[in-house]
């Protein structure tokens, strides 16, 4: 990324191959859609490029990156969300129908994560899916580890609690 | 580790035309930028900013406030707003920078900017006259947000410098910090020692500046 802030295009092609694959899972982890997950990558590039002034080499890469990339997540809520013209209940767990005894490993981590508010879901990706640790989280999200850990807390209290039965270690 | 994420998200990867031509756009637009400067830095300047603005901003209207105060109230006033200046350049700075530690969150800031400005009106100036309140307060008010409007106009500008991930914690941070400005040049210019009337006339701008700040966020955030 220095390198790339110093006008290197050369940093570019090994920059976006070796990152690429972590912000899509991350975007995908949330929207659920690869098409969309895509769109959401392309515009991250976007905005990581006229953010780079901002990047300092001495600070961590990841939080810096994963702070934009949580912009561009929370800019296309709010325009789905102007477009279709209604709230989205985060707050209301789904109904999830409970799976049958012994098929634990059928229940599906996609519909999990879609029952988690935003900001818990938005933990658990950045925390499981993208590896990131409470302290790279938190600086991603601008709120403090103890607060990380509080979400993921809960949200894994509401998965042990939608996973109850199914004999799952949450 | 309490989840096994499922293949389909954990190996699952970008298409590749589409990352291709990310690679190409980005490679394209490359060109050298300058970093910015550390922290300490950007503070430094805030400050230099705050103190500069202040002065030139008083300086038509007059130090009257700085001429008749107690040589240890001058002290402990003035300390105590370039204190809350680089605790909300500092507010500022983390705003401006995606994924910086955040020490401080504004709606802090600002808390803590009108209860030590409260406090220290308290034990500095423990008079609590309210003859004529109203018409020698507007005035105070009035002059405080006017200058707060340049300081906002240099802290926008700033502020673009960086890359601003929460537009509402930006601007409520940047109107604080503008309010604060204009609290300080009352404080250069008001010789009304009395605590009723500086808590309500001159922090009275940071509530207001701050409101302003919060308002203009939440429509661009809205945008």
């Amino acid at each position: 990324m220095a390198r790339y802030q110093q006008g290197d295009a050369a940093a570019a092609g090994p920059l976006v191959d070796s990152l690429s694959p972590q912000f899509f899972r991350f975007f995908l982890g949330q929207v659920r859609n690869r098409e969309l997950a895509d769109d959401l990558l392309q515009d991250f590039w976007l905005r990581i490029h006229s953010a780079r002034q901002t990047y300092r080499a001495a600070e961590p890469l990841l939080p810096w990156m994963y702070a934009i990339a949580r912009r561009v997540r929370i800019d296309q809520y709010r325009r789905s969300r102007n477009r279709s013209g209604r709230e989205m209940q985060v707050e209301r767990l789904p109904d999830v129908p409970a799976p049958e005894s012994g098929e634990a490993g059928n229940v599906d981590f996609e519909t999990l994560l879609a029952a988690l508010p935003e900001s818990q879901r938005e933990v658990i990706v950045m925390l499981k899916v993208s590896g990131l640790s409470v302290e790279e989280v938190a600086r991603a999200t601008g709120s403090s580890p103890g607060s990380v850990k509080q979400k993921a807390h809960r949200a894994y209290e509401k998965l042990r609690a939608l996973l109850g039965g199914t004999g799952h270690a949450v | 580790m309490p989840f096994e994420v499922p293949a389909r998200i954990g190996h699952a990867a970008p298409d590749s035309a589409r990352l291709a031509a990310i690679r190409k756009t980005f490679a394209e637009s490359a060109a050298p930028v300058r970093p910015l400067p550390s922290n300490a830095v950007i503070m430094a300047f805030c400050l230099g900013v705050f103190i500069a603005l202040g002065v030139i901003l008083a300086a038509p209207i007059g130090f009257a406030g700085l001429a008749n105060m107690s040589a240890g109230a001058r002290w402990m006033d003035y300390s105590v707003l370039l204190l809350l200046a680089l605790a909300l350049a500092g507010v500022i700075v983390e705003q401006m920078i995606p994924g910086s530690r955040h020490t401080m969150r504004p709606v802090w800031g600002i808390v803590l900017a009108i209860v030590l400005l409260s406090l220290t009106s308290l034990v500095l100036f423990p008079d609590f006259d309210t003859n004529r309140f109203v018409p020698r307060g507007m005035p105070c008010l009035r002059y405080g947000l006017l200058s707060s409007i340049p300081a906002a106009g240099l802290t926008w500008i700033l502020m673009r410098r960086g890359y601003i991930v929460d537009p509402l914690a930006g601007a409520i941070s940047g109107g604080a910090f503008s309010g604060l400005l204009g609290a300080a040049v009352l404080a250069l210019h008001c010789s009304i020692f009395n605590a009723a009337h500086i808590l309500v006339w001159h922090v009275g701008v940071i509530a207001v500046t701050s409101a302003a700040g919060a308002c203009i966020g939440f429509f661009q955030m809205r945008r």
